[in-house]
C-alpha cells in the first residue's frame, strides 16, 4: 500500500505522541477538524484535547509558549495553519526561540518543531501560497528542513521531534497528496535530513527540494531524451547547510543550477551558489545559474503560473547551462 | 464605559418587542433597502458557490446568515466614511456601492477584485487575521488629525479578536480618542474551532473595557437592533471621537470557504436550529408587519438581485485575464532588472 505525504506525517506524528508522553501538539484546526490539510487527523481522539489542543487564532502565543513549554520539559509540536501567517510569531521566534540557549549559555534549550505547508500552485487565496524560507534559514539558531517523499517526511519529522533546538518543518503543500510510496519505517543509516542524490548524473548538478524538486525529476527525463543527463541533488536540509554532497557533484559536473519557487534576490538559491562557486571556483566551466520566481509578490491564483519556475524554463535553463 | 447584554428589537416572528420605539417611518425605508442589499449578497453568495464549484472560481466565503451585520454597516456608513474590510463583507461592500463581479474578480484570482474604486478611500480585502484592525486606527488618526468630521468602521471575525493586533489597536483609540468602530461578526466559530475555546469572555464586548471602549452585544440577526446599535456607535464616534465596539451575535450556517467542510466538526440540531433564525426572513416577517414589504415584493427582490448576480457572473466570466506585465507594474523601486 502506497501512502501520501499527508498520512506520512500523520503516521510520524502519532508515533511521536505514542512514544513520547511529553509530547503535545498545538495549531488552529488540529483538533476535531484534522487541521485544514487533515495532518492531524484523528490524533484529538486518540490522544486526548490535552495533548492536541485547538488553539485561538494567535501565532505569536504559539511561538512564545513552544518557549515556555520546551524550556520546562514538554515537546511542543505546533502547527502554522500557513506560512503566510506565521509573520506574528517571528518576534518570539526570532528573539527567543532560536536564542535561549545561547543566552543562557546551554541552560535553557528549546525543543520544539514548528510546521507549516508553504509554497504554491493550489490556486489558493492570497497570503496561501508563500515561500519565505529565506527569512527563517537566515537566523541562527534555527534548522530549516523540507521533506519531498512520504518516507522523508515521515523519518525527518521523527527526527525533528527528537531533536534538542528548534526545528523549522515546511511542508511543500502542492504534494501533499501526488507523491505517493510505500512507507518505509526502518530508520536509514544515515540522518534523514542530509542532502541526497535522487538521479545521478554526468552533464550538469541541479540542486533543488519540496515540490520543485519533482518538477526538476520531470524535467530529467524529458532531457535525458536529448541526451542531457542531470544529476539531482535533495537539498533537504536549508539551515545549516550541508553542501559536501553538492561539492563533490559539482566537481564531476562542472555544472550547477540551483531552483527554487522563492522569489530570487536574498533567497536560499544565493547562498547556495556563493558556496558552490567558493568551493568549486575551479570545476566550475558555466556559471553557477539560479531559476527562482521573479522578485514581485506572488501572483493571484490566476496568473500564478507565470510566477514559479515551470517544467519547460527548467529544460531550457539546464540546455543553456551545458551548452555554455 | 459601558457593556450591556445582548441588544435585541424584534422577536423570531418579526414582532417588535414592547419596550423598543421606532423612531421614524425614515428607518423603515432605510430597513427595506438594507434588507434589499442582504437578499443580493445572499444570492452573490450561492452563486459564488456555484462556480467555484463548476471549477470557475477560487476559494470563496459565503457570510449566508450573517448578511444583516454587513449590510446593515456598509448601508449606514457615509460616502466619505472609510470601511475596512475583513474578508466575509460582500454585503457591506455591495451596500457602499462594490458591483457583484468585483466580488468575483478577487475570488477568482484577480487583483482587480481589490479595486474599490467606487469608494476609494476604502480598503482591500484582508485575509491575515486581524492585521485590518491597526490599519484603522492610522485611518481614524488620520482622518482626525486633517480634521475630516469622518469615521472608519472595521470588521473582523470572533476569532480575530484573540490576536494582539485588535487589543493593541483598541488601546491606542482609546488613549488618542479616535472615531473608530469595531465591529465583529460573532459568527461563533473561526473555521473548526468554536468560541468557547477562543475566549474565555462571557461576550466578546467586554473586550472593549480591557481598553476603556463602550462595548455592545446585539442581535446580529435582527435588523432594527442592528441598526439603531450601529446608528448609535457611528453618532459617539462621529461626534463625540469615541471608539466603539459592537459584537453582533449571529451563526454561520455556511462552510467557514468552499475548502470547507464543517460537518465534521458542527452539531446538525444546532446548525438547523441556527438557519431557522434567518435574519433576511425575520426582516421581512418585520417589514411586513410595518405595511413596508408585501407579499409580492420577495419574489419581485429575488428576481432582481438575480438578473444582477447573473450579469455580474457574465461579466466576470468574459473579463480578460490582466496582461502579464501587469505583475511587474505596481511594486515599489525595482532598482536593478538585469536578470
Ligand atoms: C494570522 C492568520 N492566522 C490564520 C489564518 C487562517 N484563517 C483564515 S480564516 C480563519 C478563521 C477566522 O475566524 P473568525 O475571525 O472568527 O472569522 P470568520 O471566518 O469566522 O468570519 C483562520 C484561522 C489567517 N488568515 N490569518
Ligand atoms: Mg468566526
Amino acid at each position: 500500500m502506497t501512502i501520501d505525504i499527508v498520512t506520512a506525517i500523520n503516521l510520524a506524528l502519532s508515533q511521536t505522541l505514542q512514544n513520547s508522553a511529553n509530547t503535545v501538539l498545538l495549531g488552529q484546526d488540529i483538533g476535531k477538524c484534522g487541521g485544514v490539510f487533515r495532518v492531524t487527523e484523528g490524533l484529538q481522539t486518540k490522544f486526548g484535547t490535552k495533548r492536541v489542543i485547538d488553539t485561538p487564532i494567535s501565532e505569536s502565543l504559539l511561538a512564545g509558549m513552544a518557549v515556555g513549554m520546551s524550556t520546562h520539559g514538554l515537546r511542543p509540536i505546533v502547527e502554522f495553519q500557513f506560512m503566510g501567517f506565521l509573520y506574528p510569531a517571528l518576534d518570539q521566534i526570532i528573539n527567543h526561540l532560536a536564542r535561549m540557549k545561547n543566552r543562557t549559555r546551554g541552560r535553557l534549550s528549546c525543543p520544539s518543531v514548528l510546521r507549516m505547508p508553504y509554497g504554491g500552485g493550489i490556486g489558493a487565496p492570497e497570503h496561501h501560497s508563500e515561500s519565505t524560507e529565506a527569512l527563517l534559514a537566515h537566523i541562527p539558531g534555527l534548522k530549516v528542513v523540507v521533506p519531498s517523499t512520504p518516507t522523508q517526511a515521515y523519518h525527518l519529522l521523527i527526527e525533528a521531534a527528537n531533536c534538542n533546538d528548534p526545528v523549522i518543518f515546511l511542508e511543500p503543500k502542492r504534494i501533499y497528496r501526488s507523491v505517493r510510496e510505500k512507507l518505509d519505517t526502518e530508520p536509514t543509516a544515515t540522518s534523514a535530513s542530509q542532502p541526497r542524490v535522487v538521479i545521478p548524473g554526468n552533464d550538469l548538478t541541479i540542486i533543488a527540494w519540496g515540490a520543485m524538486l519533482h518538477d526538476t525529476i520531470e524535467a530529467s527525463k524529458q532531457l535525458n531524451r536529448q541526451g542531457i543527463y542531470p544529476e539531482i541533488i535533495d537539498l533537504v536540509t536549508l539551515s545549516p547547510l550541508n553542501l559536501t554532497l553538492a561539492y563533490e557533484s559539482v566537481s564531476k559536473t562542472n555544472r550547477c543550477l540551483i531552483i527554487h519557487e522563492a522569489c530570487e534576490s536574498f533567497g536560499v538559491g544565493a547562498e547556495v551558489g556563493y558556496r558552490i562557486f567558493d568551493h568549486c571556483f575551479n570545476y566550475l566551466e558555466a556559471p553557477v545559474k539560479r531559476l527562482c520566481s521573479p522578485d514581485i509578490t506572488i501572483p493571484y491564483s490566476k496568473m500564478e503560473h507565470h510566477y514559479y519556475p515551470q517544467i519547460n524554463d527548467i529544460i531550457q535553463t539546464s540546455q543553456a547551462l551545458v551548452e555554455y | 464605559m459601558t457593556y450591556q447584554h445582548q441588544f435585541s428589537c424584534i422577536n423570531q416572528l418579526g414582532v417588535l418587542k414592547q419596550t423598543v420605539s421606532l423612531d421614524t417611518k425614515a428607518c423603515l425605508n432605510d430597513l427595506k433597502d438594507i434588507l434589499k442589499y442582504m437578499i443580493l449578497s445572499n444570492v452573490l453568495d450561492k452563486k459564488c458557490i456555484a462556480l467555484q464549484r463548476t471549477g470557475r472560481l477560487g476559494t470563496f466565503a459565503a457570510s449566508t446568515g450573517q448578511e444583516a451585520i454587513f449590510a446593515t454597516a456598509g448601508y449606514l456608513l457615509d460616502d466619505q466614511d472609510v470601511y475596512v474590510p475583513y474578508y466575509r463583507d460582500q454585503a457591506a461592500l455591495l451596500a457602499r456601492g462594490l458591483a457583484a463581479d468585483k466580488v468575483m474578480s478577487y475570488w477568482g484570482g484577480d487583483e482587480r477584485g481589490n479595486d474599490f474604486s467606487h469608494q476609494p478611500q476604502d480598503m482591500p480585502y484582508c485575509v491575515p487575521i486581524a492585521t485590518q484592525c491597526p490599519h484603522a486606527v492610522g485611518i481614524a488618526y488620520a482622518l482626525k488629525y486633517t480634521q475630516q468630521n469622518n469615521v472608519v468602521l472595521v470588521t473582523l471575525g470572533d476569532g480575530a479578536t484573540s490576536k494582539g493586533d485588535f487589543y493593541e489597536s483598541m488601546n491606542f483609540s482609546k488613549i488618542h480618542n479616535l472615531p473608530i468602530i469595531y465591529l465583529i461578526n460573532n459568527n461563533q466559530w473561526a473555521i473548526s474551532v468554536p468560541i468557547n475555546l477562543q475566549s474565555g469572555n462571557q461576550a466578546l464586548s467586554q473586550k472593549g473595557l480591557s481598553a476603556g471602549i463602550d462595548g455592545y452585544s446585539v442581535d446580529g440577526n435582527d435588523i432594527l437592533a442592528l441598526y439603531q446599535c450601529l446608528k448609535h456607535a457611528i453618532k459617539q464616534a462621529r461626534e463625540h471621537n469615541q471608539p466603539q465596539l459592537i459584537e453582533a451575535v449571529t451563526y454561520r450556517i455556511c462552510d467557514h470557504t468552499t475548502a470547507d467542510d464543517a460537518s465534521r466538526y458542527t452539531c446538525p440540531e444546532t446548525h438547523t436550529h441556527a438557519t431557522s433564525l434567518d435574519p433576511i426572513k425575520r426582516a421581512k416577517l418585520f417589514l411586513k408587519q410595518q405595511d413596508h414589504w408585501h407579499d409580492d415584493e420577495d419574489l419581485k427582490h429575488q428576481e432582481n438581485s438575480q438578473k444582477i448576480v447573473q450579469a455580474a457572473a457574465e461579466k466576470y466570466l468574459n473579463t480578460e485575464t490582466q496582461p502579464i506585465t501587469s505583475l511587474y507594474q505596481y511594486h515599489g523601486t525595482q532598482e536593478d532588472t538585469t536578470t
